[in-house]
C-alpha cells in the first residue's frame, strides 16, 4: 500500500497540515489531528519536537517548546501516529530534525515509523549530501524520505533531489523560516514548474501559506500545499480560551483552506 | 594511535564527523563560501594582504612568553606561553574574524553577522567589520549579556548592533540559532562569520585555517628559544578553535596535545561543557561531533563559569582527533579555574580569560607529572572582560 502515491495520482490537490505531537498537550494532539482530517486534510505532518530547531519561526518553536516541556519524545511522537492509523487512511509523515532521529539510529527508526503504519518522514536539517543512510533505511520498510528543495536550489541538484526522493518533492516557498510572509510570485514558481516537468515526483510548497488564497496561489505551480504556523498559531489563538476552542479554530482554518482548493480545482474522481 | 585526517574530505568529513546538516536553503551558500574560501588562499594577494592586517593591525606575531613563577614554571619545568591576548581586541578570535571579514568583502557581501558567548567574537567581528566599513549585527544570548557587560558596550562603540537573545538558557548555543536563522532569511547579501571551529562544511576547516597561524607562530619561536620542540601543547576547548589553531602545527610531531573541557560545577548533564569527554556524537549547528544530549537526543544546556565554554558542541575535527587518540582531552572545574586565575596571575602579572584558565588550572594540577617537560601554552585570551565574575566571586585578583 502507497498511501502518498494513492492520492496524488487521484489528481486531488493535497493539502497538508502540520501539527507538533504532545502540543498543546498529550492527547489533545490526538484529537486535533483527527478534527483537521476530518475537516478537509489530506495529508498529516506529525511534527516531533527538537530543543534547536534552526529552520522554524517562533511559532512552532514555541510549540516545540512546550511539546518537549509536555515530555514528548521522537518515540512518543511516532506512538503518536500508530494510535492515527487505527483510525485514518490518511497519508501520515513524521517531521522534525535529524538529532533525535540519528541518537535512535537509524535502522531502528526505520523499524518503529513502519511499524507505527507512517508513510513518510521529512528531516529538515538532513539535505541531500546527508540523507543516504537514513533514505536507505527507510526505503528498506517502504517509508518515504521526503527531501525538500529551496528557492536557491540549483537545477543540477534539484535534479539529483527529485532521483532519489520519493513521496513528494517539499519545495520551500522562501529563504525564510517558517511562518514567514508567503510570497506568491517568487523564484520557488521556476523550481516548481522543472520539478513537475520532470514528471516523477509530486510537488507540494510550504512556508508562510496561511489562507485559502496563498493556498490557491501557490497549488497553481504545485500537486498541494503544507500548512504548519498557521495552524499552530490558529490553535495558540484559541487555547487562550479553551481546548475546544483551540481545537475549532484550527478545524475552521483547516476548512477555509480545503475548500478553497476544493472551489479552485474542484476533485473529480 | 591512526593518523587523522589532515584536512577534511570533500563532503567536509574529518574521518566520521564534519559533513552539512542544514536546511536545503543554506547548501548553495555553503558552496559558494567553499569555493571563495579555496579560492581565497590559493590567491597570494589575499594571504598577503592578510598577513599585513595581522601585523599592522593585530599585532602579530604574538609574542612567546617564558612563565617565571607558576606551579613551578621556571625551576621543575618551562612554560611558553603563546600570547594570543595581546592581539588587538585581547584574544584569537580577531585572526579568524578578519580573515572571514576579508572573505565576505570579496564576494561582495553586505552584511556581517556574528553570534558570540563571551563576547570576544563579538568584539573581534565587530571590530573587522568597522575596519571593511561593513554593517555589522551580533546575536548574544541575554544570560551572556548580563555576563560579559564590557563587551555589550565595546561592540555598541564599534557601530554594531547586538541583538539579544532570550531564547533556552540565553547562551552561545541560543545564539547560534538565531544568528543561523538569520542567515536563512538573509542568505543572499549577508556572511555569517562564525566564532568557532564548528558549523557545517566549510566553517570547521576555515576557522582552523585562520586560526593555525597560532601554531606556526609558536612553533618557530619555541625553536627558536629552546633549539627543540615543546613536548606538551596545552589548549582550551569550547568550541575548540584556539586549540586546534594551536594543535594543527604540530599534528605530525612527537608532541603531547592536550585539550581542556569546561568541566563546571560536576558530572551530571547540565552541570558541565565537556562534549567530548561527557558527551556523544550527534547532529548539532550543522554537523556530527560530539555534543550534550539527553536520551531522546535533545540538546542539554551546557554550563561553564567561562561563557566562550558554556557550549554543548565542539568542532568536528576535535571529535576526529579524540577518537583517532590523537589529542587527549581532561576537564577542569569552575573552582579550579577560578583559583588558577588568581594565582597564575599574581605569578606572572597576566591576567588570563576565564576560558584560558582552565588550560592554566590543568597545568597548575598536573605539575608533579610535568617536571623536567617543556610545555607551550595558548593564552587565548585577557580576562579584563571577566572582572565583573571575579569580583562577584570574590576571587583575590
Amino acid at each position: 500500500m502507497n498511501r502518498l502515491k494513492d492520492l496524488f495520482s487521484s489528481g486531488r490537490k493535497a493539502l497538508a497540515v502540520f501539527l507538533t505531537a504532545g502540543f498543546p498537550e498529550p492527547g489533545l494532539d490526538e484529537e486535533l489531528a483527527l478534527a483537521v482530517l476530518d475537516a478537509g486534510a489530506d495529508i498529516l505532518e506529525i511534527g516531533f519536537p527538537f530543543s534547536d530547531p534552526l529552520a522554524d519561526g517562533p511559532m512552532i518553536q514555541r510549540a516545540s517548546e512546550l511539546s518537549l516541556e509536555n515530555g514528548t519524545t521522537l518515540a512518543k511522537s511516532i506512538s503518536l501516529a500508530g494510535r492515527l492509523r487505527q483510525k485514518t487512511e490518511a497519508p501520515l509523515v513524521l517531521m522534525g530534525y535529524a538529532n533525535p532521529v540519528y541518537h535512535m539510529g537509524y535502522p531502528e527508526f526505520a523499524d518503529r515509523v513502519a511499524g507505527a503504519g507512517a508513510d513518510g518522514v521529512i528531516v529538515a536539517d538532513l539535505p541531500l549530501d546527508e540523507s543516504g543512510p537514513l533514505r536507505d533505511e527507510l526505503k528498506g520498510k517502504g517509508v518515504s524520505l521526503i527531501p525538500m528543495a529551496a528557492p536557491n536550489t540549483s537545477v543540477g541538484r534539484l535534479d539529483e533531489i527529485i532521483k532519489t526522493g520519493s513521496g513528494f518533492l517539499y519545495i520551500v516557498s522562501m529563504t525564510g523560516l517558517t511562518g514567514d510572509a508567503f510570497e506568491a510570485e517568487a523564484p520557488w514558481r521556476k523550481l516548481a514548474r522543472i520539478a513537475r516537468d520532470e514528471g516523477s515526483l509530486p510537488v507540494c510548497v510550504g512556508f508562510g501559506i496561511s489562507n485559502g488564497d496563498d493556498a490557491v496561489r501557490a497549488v497553481r505551480e504545485a500537486d498541494g500545499v503544507i500548512v504548519g504556523t498557521a495552524v499552530i498559531s490558529a490553535i495558540f489563538r484559541g487555547l487562550e480560551d479553551s481546548r475546544e476552542a483551540a481545537v475549532e479554530n484550527a478545524v475552521d482554518l483547516v476548512r477555509e483552506l480545503a475548500s478553497a482548493l476544493e472551489m479552485e480545482y474542484p476533485f473529480k474522481e | 594511535m591512526t593518523s587523522p585526517a589532515r584536512v577534511p574530505d570533500e563532503r567536509g568529513f574529518f574521518g566520521s564527523f564534519g559533513g552539512r546538516y542544514v536546511p536545503e536553503v543554506l547548501i548553495p551558500a555553503l558552496d559558494d563560501l567553499e569555493k571563495a574560501f579555496n579560492d581565497a588562499v590559493a590567491d597570494k594577494s589575499f594571504n598577503d594582504t592578510l598577513n599585513v592586517i595581522l601585523a599592522d593591525y593585530s599585532g602579530r606575531p604574538t609574542p612567546l612568553t617564558t612563565a617565571k613563577r607558576y606551579a613551578g614554571a621556571g625551576t621543575s619545568f618551562v612554560l611558553e606561553l603563546k600570547r594570543e591576548d595581546l592581539n588587538h581586541t585581547g584574544a584569537h578570535k580577531i585572526n579568524n574574524t578578519l580573515g572571514q571579514v576579508m572573505l565576505a568583502v570579496r564576494m561582495g557581501k553586505e552584511r556581517i553577522i556574528a553570534e558570540t558567548g563571551a563576547g570576544q567574537h563579538g568584539v573581534a567581528t565587530a571590530t573587522a567589520a568597522a575596519l571593511f566599513g561593513l554593517p555589522c549585527a551580533v546575536y548574544m544570548g541575554v544570560e551572556d549579556i548580563a555576563r560579559q557587560a564590557p563587551n555589550v558596550e565595546r561592540m555598541k562603540l564599534l557601530g554594531a548592533e547586538v541583538l539579544p537573545v532570550e531564547d533556552g538558557a540565553g547562551t552561545l548555543k541560543d545564539a547560534v540559532n538565531e544568528a543561523m536563522r538569520d542567515w536563512v532569511r538573509n542568505v543572499a547579501g549577508t556572511f555569517y562569520v562564525l566564532g568557532s571551529a564548528v558549523g557545517p562544511h566549510p566553517y570547521p576547516v576555515m576557522v582552523r585555517h585562520f586560526q593555525s597561524v597560532i601554531g606556526i607562530e609558536a612553533k618557530e619561536q619555541f625553536l627558536k628559544k629552546h633549539g627543540q620542540l615543546p613536548d606538551i601543547v596545552v589548549a582550551c576547548v569550547g568550541g575548540g578553535s584556539n586549540a586546534a589553531g594551536t594543535f594543527y602545527a604540530f599534528l605530525d610531531d612527537p608532541v603531547r596535545l592536550v585539550g581542556i573541557e569546561a568541566g563546571g560545577t560536576g558530572d551530571d548533564p547540565g552541570l558541565h561543557g565537556s562534549s567530548l569527554g561527557l558527551g556523544s556524537p550527534g547532529i548539532f549547528h550543522g554537523s556530527l561531533s560530539y555534543i550534550l544530549q539527553d536520551d531522546d537526543g535533545q540538546i542539554v544546556t551546557a554550563h561553564s563559569i567561562s561563557a566562550g565554554l558554556d557550549y554543548p558542541g565542539v568542532g568536528p575535527e576535535h571529535s576526529s582527533w579524540l577518537t583517532s587518540e590523537r589529542v587527549e582531552y581532561f576537564r577542569v572545574r569552575d573552582e579550579s579555574a577560578l583559583a588558577a586565575t588568581s594565582v597564575f596571575t599574581r605569578d606572572e602579572g597576566i591576567l588570563p580569560a576565564l576560558e584560558t584558565a582552565h588550560a592554566i588550572a590543568w597545568i597548575g594540577e598536573s605539575a608533579a607529572v610535568l617536571a623536567g617537560r617543556k610545555i607551550l601554552l595558548c593564552l587565548s585570551g585577557r580576562g579584563d572582560k571577566d572582572m565583573e565574575t571575579l569580583i562577584s566571586r570574590e576571587v583575590q585578583v
